[in-house]
């Protein structure tokens, strides 16, 4: 609520004794019956009388819209000696006006108010975006209940007939104005909210970039490289990359650290750094288990908030063709020869990368025939819940990977389509990527 | 994801999980599953003949708790994992950590040693 310098000073004439009674009601409550025993000064000083020093602090501001000077006069001593600044209005539509500009609390509307009645009133203020969210309690004569329905049907705060009673007046402006000002901490927060998530986005965002930015261009020569990367949260546990270590030895690799999101991410890209980089002491990169054994001495999880990542390093020299790998409980490569039938699924025992301290990795070694193709992915690509219930397969994917074509370029986008359509949906369970690699 | 005690007696642990151990279902059974087994620093048999789906965040629940065990010489024994989930076993190398059996006689005589 705003603050407000000292209410304003109300004076009235004296008002004649039927008018004080479609007011306050005919001496129904103690404040009308003081009134009605009151003549000339006294009534004057009743309603000149200035707030007490405890209620001269603003509860909140409020504009009285009726066309009858007396009761909003009366209206307004009533709600300033609670402590509110009172402001009045005539005109409907110059209040309408007034109120836009945001600096009133609730407004109490005459609903036989000429010119625009208060429905009218009602229908246009819950359709503006400042308008909405001032409560509005509704006076009027008419005490009929289909009135009330319709002025709350139409978004009236509250209702109040006249004549009215003062202690019932002074209840439901206090209830209003508390409403007021939980809506308004309400949007207070969801706008702190909005910030904070447009904050986070904008952030997130950004590491998406730094991630992908990590990635490796796709290769055309001396063989065709291409890879995709779906993460199922913004950012995912998922890190890959491929570069030549000299002339003769490329290396390629993919990790997985355990969940996704922010806390996987920043050990994936801290990981995939180490690897690119070749930031493991001593470490001969074109012997993957020896880069496994130093991940894993490197990456202890009781240091890395207790993950750990899976890891399938392998190296390919192009010179003699052959291609050595290993592993730390990742998923098998799957190479698929020229004329074979089932792809050669290239596993190597190993424990997940630094799941346990001094764990063993060995290396393996293949032969990669001219026109092979090799398949390096992480477990979110084939750990699928399909509709039925059931979980894909990795034999299953062997086996999709299988029907593809051996005369045309490896289509990955084909290939991921195929998963969503199994799974029965565009949405992801894991973070998902998939490299290939045409030899 | 359901986990059941079965046996907690002075000796060793025997629970049961039933269900799929993925980031969801190890969030709703993770407290539990670590009061049940690392912090009773007892063997425990685990009966996953229930589970049919096992994520990386299961794995590391295990292994976390077959990592405190062993800092007791306790151990942490699966019992009758399906083949899926035991292809998933398999591929972690976790099997240096815990001991997966497939027979409830010979995974109880191991804890109660």
């Amino acid at each position: 609520m705003e603050s407000s310098p000292e209410p304003k000073r109300v004076t009235s004439a004296i008002p004649k004794r039927e008018h004080l009674d479609k007011v306050f009601g005919s001496g129904e409550t103690i404040r009308t019956k003081r009134l009605h025993s009151a003549v000339g000064r006294q009534l004057f000083e009743y309603v000149s009388e200035k707030p007490s020093d405890a209620q001269a602090v603003s509860q909140g501001r409020i504009l009285i819209v009726d066309h009858d000077r007396l009761s909003r006069e009366i209206l307004a001593r009533n709600l300033q000696r609670e402590g509110y600044v009172v402001e009045f209005e005539e005109d409907g539509a110059q209040a309408l006006v007034r109120l836009g500009e945001g600096k009133f609390d609730l407004a109490l509307w005459e609903v036989q108010l000429p010119g625009l009645s208060g429905l009218d009133m009602l229908k246009r203020a819950r359709k503006d975006a400042v308008l909405q969210h001032i409560p509005i309690v509704l006076l009027s004569e008419v005490k009929d209940v289909e009135t009330v329905i319709r002025c709350i049907e139409a978004g009236g705060d509250d209702y109040l007939p006249k004549p009215f009673n003062p202690a019932l007046l002074k209840a439901r402006i206090r209830a209003s104005m508390e409403r007021k000002m939980l809506r308004d901490q309400e949007r207070r927060l969801l706008v702190q909210i909005k910030a904070h998530q447009e904050r986070m986005s904008a952030e997130l965002a950004d590491a998406t970039v730094y991630l992908t930015s990590l990635l490796p261009q796709p290769l055309r020569e001396p063989f065709v490289a291409d890879w995709r990367f779906i993460p199922s949260s913004e950012l995912g546990g998922d890190c890959f990359g491929y570069h030549w270590i000299d002339e003769d030895h490329f290396a390629l690799y993919l990790l997985d650290v355990c969940g996704h999101g922010v806390g996987a991410a920043l050990l994936s890209v801290t990981a995939l750094n180490v690897i690119r980089s070749h930031a493991l002491n001593g470490v001969d990169f074109r012997n993957p288990s020896e880069v496994l054994v130093a991940a894993n001495r490197a990456f202890p999880m009781e240091r890395q908030n207790n993950r750990y990542f899976t890891l399938w390093y392998g190296v390919y020299q192009r010179s003699t063709r052959k291609l050595t790998y290993s592993s730390g409980g990742h998923p098998p490569a799957l190479l698929f020869e020229p004329g074979g039938v089932a792809p050669k699924k290239l596993a190597a025992r190993g424990m997940m990368v630094g799941g346990m301290p001094n764990s063993k990795y060995t290396s393996q070694t293949c032969e990669i025939p001219a026109g092979s193709r090799l398949f390096l992915f992480c477990d979110g690509v084939y750990e699928i819940t399909l509709p039925e219930g059931r979980t894909y397969t990795l034999d299953e994917f062997a086996a999709l990977l299988g029907q593809l074509s051996a005369d045309t370029p490896i289509d990955l986008d084909a290939i991921i389509a195929q998963i969503r359509q199994l799974r029965g949906s565009a949405e992801l369970e894991d973070d998902l990527s998939l490299i290939a690699i045409q030899f | 994801m359901e986990l059941k005690a079965i046996d907690t007696g002075d000796v060793y642990t025997h629970i049961a999980l039933s269900g799929k151990l993925d980031i969801m279902g190890v969030g709703e059974i993770e407290n539990k599953f670590i009061g049940y087994t690392a912090s009773r620093k007892k063997n425990a048999v685990v009966d996953i003949s229930g589970v049919t789906f096992m994520g990386s965040m299961a794995l590391r629940l295990f292994l976390s708790a077959a990592r405190s065990l062993s800092l007791e010489k306790k151990s942490l024994i699966l019992l009758n994992p399906q083949p899926l989930v035991k292809e998933v076993l398999e591929t972690s190398g976790i099997e240096d950590m815990v001991v997966i059996e497939h027979d409830a006689e010979s995974a109880l005589n191991k804890a109660k040693a």
